[in-house]
């Protein structure tokens, strides 16, 4: 013994053997083989959206998930998903507010008025006291409305003018501009005497 | 014939084709992922964690937290229902597609649904009824909408209003979406539990939020000093009993930022790969979270 | 190899005093490698018990930041995968590649080089999961820095692998050569992919994620399943009628083919043909599964006679279980009561321990005696180790799907609150625990066999090396 390792025999010399003698692997792996990759591919085409980034479990296809979008156009869509992500966290998402948090916008003779006066008020800001309905508030609101795009403002102001029993007229992203480059510059939010005084 | 080199072709490709499939695409397709305008709101998603939020998340890896809980909700459908908003004049015609959608729909049933609308009329239907259902109800004067809600065991525990997606996790790093559910799935926690002291009170002594709670004290994030040993403090407001009397309280910096870490997790606005509406409101207690956080003392 | 492994030595020592043949130089790096090893194995499962209790009493240890439930159990994994499971699966394919050629093998400071700095990051790797520096990253728990260390030690032992198959005598390889061969070489690329995706140049999301699963998966089913068969494999009795070596190859295609894609969890936030892609290809692991199954039935479930025989058998039950359990799953939509509970944990602890880890204990119990020269010591402990392995195994492996199903029920009825899901699961972690300290104990058994077979072994060494020493014409004796 020249060494300890136990001496092993020399493999089986495998060039004897060629690719031919697949046959000892059994025939029904093989046709298992073929059933689950036939069942993998209809799987896979049925569910993985195939390779859509947007596409995730339980939709199955970008039609499927099309399908289920907010309908678009209509600007209230638009305006109510704004409505429930910045407004009606204070005012609600029944647009009647909260007390000491934020007066209603049902009926509020400053949402149904003047276009170009309600505008100013997500623009830059309410401070001070104001009445509303014949109830006296006094809060402060911040220019909640400045960082919006004027499309998504406009969508907004038109939609609680048009919600919960409301019924004024739509404000338009032109008008929502013109009232942004008036008050390019203005830092102090309005008051309510400030406020009448606007057509 | 030698075919050794065959065999190691062949599993050499065998192996690359799961690296690029697994690896290369992956990233090709979510690293370039970028801040998108959510759907309507044209708020910017995602945005980084505050700093201190940041760090918190390195307090969340050092201490293994993500080896009991999870950060991502499944939703396993999508359920639609249609709401009637607002029934306009025509009775009659009103009437007469209401029974065409459910022959249980008599004069006397309208009569009391009309008066507290907005009411769901069609339950847990398809995408395309409902759809069906709307232009039916709109054709007769009337107003309804689809309300589109994903759901879900997770879903309805309140631990998200939608399921996770890869945006969710843009500016994390490390990534720690988690395996094992000891606790509950913290995705959302930050919607649920939005006050950084109870989770500093949480982290102290859980059983004292949440009783029964498995899970084991953090005390060691705190640091229990004598009153008025050092002059600015801000204790934390404990049971009696779990403090000796002079002493007080005091979260470390690291306690800090966990529990602002856990604060910041919020993952629940609309994306396109995700979407959801809002009920009609008036309806009460029906949109939003339906608040399933563990009984809070 | 084939019908010569049936009659290995019989009790004591093969070295007879008077004819000593000093074994070749690399043969006591390689040993202290599996030493080293079961030494990681007796550290692990003594984190693992820790973990285990911290479950019943959240208050246990719970003052000492060093030992939070997270750091323990990921200290614990990390010391069973990269402490036991990489080195001693790496030291048997060195030990079968070195087999191969009767000749002087070149370099054996590479397999000391290699023994010292994987040994190394382990112990810098453990401390920083301890000292809070863990990843995050399930299996891959190490801090980024200590993964050059280990990078450069299996680099050294692979280099050192492929000189040894280099010199073989037989161009031709035996297919658990094959096996061992690519588990080496994939265990390289994967962690090369992860340590630079994840530590050095980290992916931005959850890109992360997709590579830890990608990771994981082919740790556990393709790196585990090719070093582990390449183990038993070599312990099965060869029938000469039935030439099994297509079979052997069609398994081994076919588990990297498909194994290679497994890991990605059908709730991952990753778009669906991720998740989709993945478990179909788990579904398709049925195939390799079943092959194993039927290369075993073909020799009759008998393995060669050696001491680690029982492991070996035990082993390969576990795989073809393991691997049925695995590849149906994908098929029911199983995975949705499975999701984020015990069952995943126990399945994969049926895997990486009851397949894996027996695969080694059977490779090292019986092939060591042979290439050390030194038979074990205490031959009634490894009856005991298998006793104890195969009831704790049991009590840790049961409970634990058995609680994974209460807990998946209970989780996927939301009028049952989180902390009631936890508490249902508790009483079945009991019997776990218990298993836990038997595996344990099974582990001492097995340092107390391996410590002192390295004494002897050392001993002798010290001795053939003063006689060198005091009389150098002695030593041309040998080799």
């Amino acid at each position: 013994m020249s060494n300890p390792i136990r001496s092993k025999a020399a493999p089986t010399s495998p060039q004897q053997e060629d690719l031919a003698s697949l046959a000892h692997v059994p025939i029904w792996l093989f046709v298992l083989l073929f059933l689950l990759t036939f069942w993998g591919m209809y799987y896979f085409d049925q569910n993985s959206g195939w390779f859509n980034v947007q596409v995730y479990t339980p939709y199955r296809s970008v039609a499927e998930l099309k399908l289920y979008q907010p309908p678009a156009g209509g600007g209230n869509e638009r305006g109510k998903a704004v409505y429930e992500n910045i407004c009606a966290l204070c005012h609600n998402v029944d647009g009647m507010g909260k007390p000491n948090q934020a007066p209603p916008l049902v009926g509020s003779e400053w949402v149904l008025g003047s276009p170009t006066r309600m505008a100013r008020i997500p623009l830059a800001g309410l401070a001070g006291p104001i009445t509303i309905k014949g109830v006296e508030w006094n809060l402060a609101m911040p220019a909640m409305g400045a960082a919006l795009s004027d499309d998504d403002l406009s969508a907004v102001l038109t939609y609680m003018r048009q919600s919960w029993g409301n019924k004024a007229s739509a404000i338009t992203p032109e008008q929502v501009k013109a009232v942004r480059a008036e008050l390019s510059g203005r830092s102090q939010p309005f008051t309510s005497d400030q406020l009448q005084q606007i057509p | 014939m030698n075919y050794g080199p065959l065999v190691f072709l062949a599993a050499f490709l065998a192996l690359s084709g799961s690296w690029v499939g697994f690896v290369v695409a992956p990233n090709f397709q979510l690293s370039t992922l970028q801040e998108t305008n959510t759907i309507g709101a044209g708020v910017t998603y995602p945005l980084g964690r505050p700093g201190l939020a940041q760090q918190g998340l390195q307090v969340y890896r050092a201490n293994g937290c993500v080896s009991c809980h999870s950060q991502m909700v499944v939703q396993e459908r999508t359920m639609c229902e249609v709401s009637l908003t607002d029934f306009g004049t025509n009775f009659v015609a009103v009437e007469s597609a209401l029974r065409g959608i459910n022959s249980n729909y008599n004069a006397q049933v309208i009569n009391e649904l009309k008066k507290s609308l907005p009411k769901t009329i069609v339950f847990d239907t398809t995408k395309q009824k409902a759809d069906a259902t709307v232009k039916l109800i709109n054709q007769a004067g009337a107003k309804a909408q689809v309300v589109v809600t994903p759901s879900g065991s997770d879903i309805a525990r309140g631990w998200g209003r939608r399921r996770s997606v890869a945006e969710d996790y843009l500016y994390d790093d490390p990534v720690m979406l988690g395996g094992l559910r000891v606790g509950p799935d913290l995705a959302n926690l930050g919607s649920r539990l939005p006050d950084v002291n109870w989770h500093l009170r949480h982290l102290y002594a859980p059983q004292t939020e949440i009783a029964n709670s498995t899970m084991p004290p953090y005390r060691f994030l705190f640091e229990t000093r004598k009153i008025g040993s050092v002059p600015v403090a801000e204790p934390l407001n404990l049971p009696s009993g779990l403090v000796p009397t002079g002493y007080e309280v005091v979260p470390k910096p690291e306690a800090v930022a966990l529990a602002q870490y856990l604060v910041s997790l919020r993952a629940d606005v609309q994306l396109y790969s995700t979407p959801f509406s809002t009920p009609p409101a008036a309806s009460g207690s029906g949109s939003g979270i339906s608040s399933n956080a563990p009984a809070v003392k | 190899m084939s019908q010569k492994k049936s009659s290995p030595p019989k009790g004591g020592p093969r070295t007879v005093e008077a004819g000593y043949h000093s074994p070749p130089s690399w043969v006591f790096p390689l040993l202290s490698l599996v030493a080293g090893g079961i030494v990681w194995l007796v550290i692990s499962s003594g984190f693992g018990m820790v973990a285990s209790i911290k479950f019943h009493s959240a208050g246990f240890l719970a003052d000492f930041e060093w030992l939070t439930y997270g750091r323990v159990r990921a200290a614990g994994s990390t010391a069973f995968i990269y402490g036991f499971c990489i080195p001693a699966a790496t030291a048997f394919a060195l030990c079968q590649f070195a087999s191969l050629s009767r000749s002087r093998l070149p370099l054996p400071g590479l397999v000391l080089i290699g023994t010292v700095f994987w040994n190394l990051g382990v112990l810098v790797g453990v401390g920083g999961i301890l000292g809070g520096d863990l990843s995050g990253f399930d299996h891959l728990e190490l801090p980024g820095y200590s993964l050059p260390i280990l990078f450069t030690g299996f680099l050294a032992l692979g280099v050192w692998g492929c000189l040894a198959l280099h010199q073989r005598e037989n161009s031709g390889l035996e297919i658990e050569h094959w096996f061992s061969l690519a588990a080496l070489f994939w265990f390289a690329w994967i962690l090369t992919t992860a340590t630079l995706l994840l530590h050095t140049f980290p992916l931005r999301g959850v890109a992360q994620s997709i590579v830890s699963w990608w990771f994981t998966g082919n740790l556990t089913v393709v790196w585990m399943g090719l070093a582990g068969l390449g183990a038993v494999l070599s312990l099965v009795r060869k029938s000469t009628t039935v030439v099994n070596r297509n079979l052997g190859l069609f398994i081994f295609w076919t588990l990297l083919l498909f194994g290679s894609w497994v890991g990605i969890p059908a709730a991952a936030p990753v778009p669906a043909w991720m998740p989709v892609l993945s478990k179909v290809f788990t579904a398709l692991l049925l195939v390799p599964v079943l092959g194993v199954f039927v290369l075993l039935a073909r020799s009759r479930f008998r393995f060669i006679d050696g001491q680690g025989s029982g492991f070996a058998k035990l082993s390969a039950v576990m795989f073809v279980v393991f691997g049925l359990i695995l590849s149906i799953s994908a098929f029911f939509g199983f995975e949705k009561l499975t999701q984020f509970t015990w069952f995943n944990i126990a399945l994969e602890q049926l895997g990486s321990y009851g397949f894996f880890g027996f695969a080694l204990f059977a490779v090292i119990y019986s092939e060591v005696p042979h290439f050390s020269g030194f038979a074990w010591p205490f031959p009634k402990l490894i009856k005991a180790h298998l006793a104890l392995g195969a009831i704790g195994l049991i009590l840790a492996v049961l409970p634990l799907m058995a609680a994974g199903l209460v807990q998946g029920l209970d989780m996927s009825n939301p009028t049952v609150t989180m902390v009631d899901v936890a508490r249902n699961t508790l009483k079945f972690l009991r019997p776990a625990t218990l298993g836990e300290l038997f595996i344990g104990i099974g582990h001492l058994l097995f340092l107390v066999n391996i410590s002192f077979l390295v004494a002897n072994f050392a001993r002798r060494k010290a001795t053939v090396l003063m006689a060198r020493l005091h009389f150098p014409g002695a030593a041309e004796v040998q080799s």
